[in-house]
């Protein structure tokens, strides 16, 4: 990124970029250092009024930790969100592949309305939806199994996935593929060896948000699946951690830490491929 | 070796002529059954998981229903009940509020640090992801945490308040029904934030610098090339981000839940939370439903008219 | 061909899916039992009650399984399982006996068991109350009983000795506020505020359905009362917070040793002296200081409420007889007294026998919960529990009522005829059958 001399002198930049940009990333962070730190703190100094909130003055504990490793089934827990995560991204990212292509590439009747479609299952929100879906689910013997968030979690991963694919698709040359298929190839080769590779930034990126999507979902899998060693992270914390008028914020706490951290640590592997992936998949 | 073609034709070692000659109306047949087959399993999996729910859903709130029976057809009686209704009224308001103002916040915000983004040369990667994060920490568990800043004993934000000596007591964050609504909208911004700024980030990356260039050597200065380069060539990317979030705010259910309940006295009481009490736990699902798609039919109106408008812009491109 | 091929792997394995997961109606009578609960205040209820289950399954050759969800979940799952016809066997209602009016065509009548596991416990406490339209169909299973928990050092501090009825506490609240340590009681979106302001309207004759179950019967002068009692208790003797309390902020309260007093279960004290808390500022153990008093008294009666935690057999079971003989095995006395003892007295039957077992004797915290549980009636009282009286309860609009008042939002007037036209419409909807 090259930009005029004057503004590369180096202490304009900082009163003009990452003075502004430090709030920004304070606003952003400061929950979550929060969340680090209580998941530290000793339940005697979390529970007292005077003490300070933002460090730790009476000693660091890993007790929450332990707890949450010991007494609760966290690790099944984390687990499951990882497979289901993993499965539904991998499921939704197919399929999406598969409906972008000829949304982006070929013209046939109803197009238009798929399109257009796929955007209306958005309207339709989850806390209603999943009454009607429960019946389906159980009908199809889903209901207790991680298949049933297998296969509902698509619902709501598909069409994004789609519609960045879509437009991911579209800002590749057209004259590539034409090729290809001059010479014999039909449309599924074409996609498979020649688009697609080309289009790595825009799988990455659908698949990363597929999979954030899915980690982080609660109510379909509250609803479908009851068993405590088959629950999702989320769902399980919620439930062993908060029993009625009580809840165990170290704990708490301590298993938001660690349910974050495998998403963070996608997406700081995989942060410009992100954005690439958005970009050419936004603008066009 | 014979390549076998969508419909099981053998691919014949045509000439170029005799392949262009074929006709246009043969690739076009052959493009649809290969569309048709590709869209399959999306078609199919949002038929049976999103379309028949969601004419059930409907059918619902036409309905009578309760949880466990089907009920009988009334007509429009439960949006007719709703529209009489106090607490549904507020819940309106309350939602047309909630969304406008973070949609707002999200949108100027978002702009702010996705051109601030766009310019850090130096921690770009740990800068992007520190932003980022918000949107990635399960909202359920992060919200939690916004709810114990502002609880009203411990809260984080009144310590720090009181200890600077800006307020003398606790500000009561949730209690007061304005500062309750600003709180949800605070927790909605922090995290919307990313989507909007990494997204209009990715559309200020794509546009050409060639053009920035011919607008300062016309002699533009940093607002105009704003105004006249920026802004138009964003527009597209920011209409798409605000369909999709004002879409995902308005059904916003995790923040009021966890952090208020809808309450004070129903003051932040959103679509998704009035139609979770009233339908799930009173179990008149039918109530339910017509709460949640009480904007449904306006709401296609805006996703119609936002695509429109997008497809247009960016076939100019 | 290729593409066709992989269309059919994805429907393919869709159908292969439904196979592996066991999708196979069972045809055979297996015998196997679910049972969906909520987690318990103290972990060692359900830890009893999961040893109970599996007991039993070892001894009758069941195999069993315990669920666990969180109470503020429960209510997702019913209407989920009752959509859907399948779920759990056996399934935790609650909070609130309106679960059984609700879902009346989807549950098992349990009078047989009913009446098969009174007499051995000395009879239920209220046997009308926990009818719905003249049935059992739920078990009533234990509740929470509210007394009045109070700092005694604090109480000593300003002067006050034994307080017992409303206007005592509103007293002791306004000196305690004057110091710093207000009086405390939600008036927001939680069953606690529900409980506490039916407690103050009961015990000023007031009430807000009527005896026949049908009437709204909020619209009175003893309601008024109430009211004005309730906006004196706010301005003089609270902070604003407790608008936005939920369930559990009261406990934070009294352990976060400012409030004074506040209207709780045992919770507060149970987890004050678990975690060890201390009275800040100082070293000592904040539950040293703390103790239970009776629900208060008002000019007409004592009377209070709490959430009826209940138990229920979905009538889409598999193994409903199954289920109704674990119930019997549960609800025996002693295994209803370990049940108790687990849970430290906090989970009160409500078989009379129950209310005098020894851990109400051992710490002397717990000497006025079995007064409590006398006065202790359905939040529909006088009426009987119906799904509407429950949804009154559930969208919050007593608590809303008594806010808007109290804060001057509303006039008396307008809030009285503002709950009443939301009850009205509420009762009125469940009376309609199209």
């Amino acid at each position: 990124m090259t930009r005029r001399s004057w503004w590369s002198r180096p202490t304009r930049s900082l009163f003009t970029l990452y003075l502004p940009v430090a709030p920004f990333v304070f606003f952003a962070l400061f929950p979550l250092y929060f969340m680090l730190v209580t998941s530290f703190k000793k339940n005697a100094e979390l529970y007292n009024v005077n003490a300070t909130p933002f460090f730790i003055r009476q000693g660091l504990t890993l007790g929450h930790y332990e707890m949450l490793s010991k007494d609760t089934m966290f690790w099944s827990w984390f687990a499951n969100s990882l497979i289901v995560s993993i499965a539904a991204t991998v499921v939704s990212v197919l399929i999406g592949i598969l409906a972008a292509y000829p949304l982006a590439r070929l013209r046939f009747p109803g197009a238009d309305s798929f399109g257009v479609a796929i955007f209306i299952t958005y309207l339709v929100p989850p806390s209603l939806l999943f009454l009607p879906l429960s019946t389906v689910v159980n009908r199809l013997g889903l209901s207790d199994t991680l298949w049933a968030l297998i296969v509902t979690y698509p619902t709501f991963l598909v069409p994004f996935c789609t519609w960045l694919l879509m437009g991911y698709f579209r800002t590749v040359p057209k004259e590539i593929e034409e090729c290809a298929m001059l010479d014999g190839c039909n449309r599924f080769q074409t996609l498979l060896r020649i688009l697609l590779p080309v289009a790595v930034p825009g799988v990455i990126c659908a698949a990363l948000f597929a999979f954030t999507l899915s980690w982080n979902e609660f109510l379909y899998s509250l609803v479908f699946v009851s068993p405590a060693e088959l629950k999702t992270m989320t769902v399980g914390v919620f439930s062993e951690l908060i029993r009625g008028d009580i809840y165990y914020w170290g704990g708490l706490m301590a298993g938001a830490c660690i349910g974050s951290l495998p998403i963070v640590v996608a997406y700081v592997f995989f942060l410009d491929y992100y954005v690439s992936g958005l970009t050419a998949g936004a603008v066009k | 070796m014979q390549l076998r073609t969508v419909n099981g034709e053998v691919a014949k070692f045509t000439s170029r002529g005799e392949a262009a000659a074929r006709g246009l109306s043969d690739f076009i047949a052959r493009d649809t059954s290969v569309a048709y087959t590709f869209v399959a399993p999306a078609f199919f999996l949002l038929l049976f998981l999103v379309a028949y729910p969601f004419v059930l859903s409907v059918w619902f709130s036409v309905s009578d229903a309760r949880v466990g029976e089907t009920g009988s057809f009334v007509g429009l009686a439960n949006f007719e009940r709703l529209l009489g209704s106090d607490i549904f009224r507020q819940t309106l308001k309350n939602s047309l509020v909630f969304t406008s103002i973070a949609l707002l916040l999200k949108t100027v915000l978002g702009m702010a640090l996705a051109l601030l983004l766009f310019r850090v040369a130096r921690f770009k990667r740990l800068i992007r992801g520190a932003v980022l994060l918000p949107f990635i920490v399960p909202t359920a568990l992060s919200t939690l945490v916004w709810w114990w800043m502002f609880e009203p004993l411990y809260s984080v934000v009144n310590w720090t308040l009181k200890h600077l000596h800006i307020v003398n007591k606790d500000v009561p964050w949730l209690p007061d029904p304005y500062l309750a609504m600003f709180t949800v909208i605070l927790v909605n911004t922090w995290r919307g934030l990313p989507f909007f700024a990494i997204t209009l980030l990715a559309g200020l990356v794509a546009i050409p610098r060639e053009l920035y260039e011919a607008a300062e050597s016309d002699g533009a200065g940093p607002a105009a090339r704003f105004w006249h380069v920026t802004v138009p060539l964003v527009k597209p990317v920011l209409a798409v981000v605000i369909l999709f979030s004002a879409i995902f705010t308005l059904a916003d259910f995790n923040i009021v839940y966890i952090l208020t309940k809808g309450g004070p006295m129903n003051m932040t009481h959103l679509f998704a939370t009035y139609s979770f009490a009233l339908g799930l736990q009173s179990g008149q699902i039918g109530q339910g439903a017509a709460v949640s798609l009480f904007l449904f039919p306006i709401l296609l109106g805006v996703v119609f008219t936002q695509l429109r408008l997008v497809r247009k812009s960016t076939t100019y491109d | 061909m290729v593409n066709r091929r992989q269309f059919l792997r994805v429907t393919a394995g869709g159908a292969a899916s439904v196979v592996v997961a066991g999708g196979v109606p069972a045809t055979a009578q297996t015998r196997e039992l679910t049972f969906l609960t909520i987690a318990s205040f103290v972990p060692e209820t359900d830890k009893e009650l999961k040893r109970q289950f599996e007991e039993w399954g070892a001894k009758n050759k069941v195999k069993v399984r315990l669920d666990i969800i969180a109470h503020l979940q429960l209510v997702t799952k019913k209407a989920s399982e009752v959509q859907a016809r399948s779920g759990h066997d056996l399934t935790a209602l609650g909070p609130g006996l309106g679960d059984a009016d609700l879902y009346f065509d989807h549950l098992v009548d349990l009078n047989d068991v009913a009446a098969d596991v009174a007499p051995k416990n000395g009879g239920w406490m209220n046997p009308n109350d926990y009818l719905i339209r003249g049935k059992w169909k739920l078990l009533p299973w234990w509740m929470p009983p509210f007394p009045m928990a109070v700092r005694t050092d604090l109480l000593e501090q300003i002067g006050e000795k034994n307080p017992d009825t409303w206007e005592d506490w509103l007293r002791v609240g306004k000196k305690g506020k004057a110091i710093g340590h207000p009086f405390g009681t939600a008036l927001g979106h939680s069953g606690d505020a529900n409980v506490t302001l039916l407690s103050i309207m009961w015990s000023y004759g007031a009430s807000y359905v009527a005896k026949d179950g049908k009437t709204v019967a909020i619209n009175s002068k003893e309601t008024r009362q109430a009211m004005e009692f309730v906006k004196r208790l706010y301005t003089e003797a609270m902070d604003p917070e407790v608008l936005a309390w939920d369930d559990a902020s009261n406990n934070r309260c009294l352990n976060a040793g400012k409030c004074i007093a506040i209207h709780n279960p045992i919770s507060a004290f149970e987890s004050a002296k678990r975690d060890k808390v201390v009275i800040p500022g100082t070293q000592r153990e904040i539950a040293e200081v703390i103790d239970h008093v009776n629900t208060p008294r008002g000019p007409v009666d004592r009377k209070t409420t709490t959430g009826y935690w209940c138990v229920g057999i979905w009538n889409f079971a598999k193994n409903v007889d199954l289920a109704k003989d674990f119930l019997r095995y549960h609800f025996q006395p002693e295994n209803q007294a370990k049940w108790v003892d687990a849970g430290h007295g906090f989970n009160m039957p409500f078989l009379t026998n129950l209310t005098k077992h020894p851990v109400y004797k051992s710490d002397k915290q717990y000497r006025f919960i079995p007064e409590v549980a006398k006065v202790t009636v359905p939040p529909s009282w006088p009426g009987p529990t119906t799904a509407s009286s429950q949804q009154v309860l559930d969208l919050y609009i007593l608590p809303d009522m008594f806010a808007q008042y109290a804060t001057g939002k509303m006039t008396v007037d307008q809030a009285i005829a503002w709950a009443e036209k939301e009850m009205q419409e509420i009762f009125a909807g469940r009376k309609r059958k199209f």
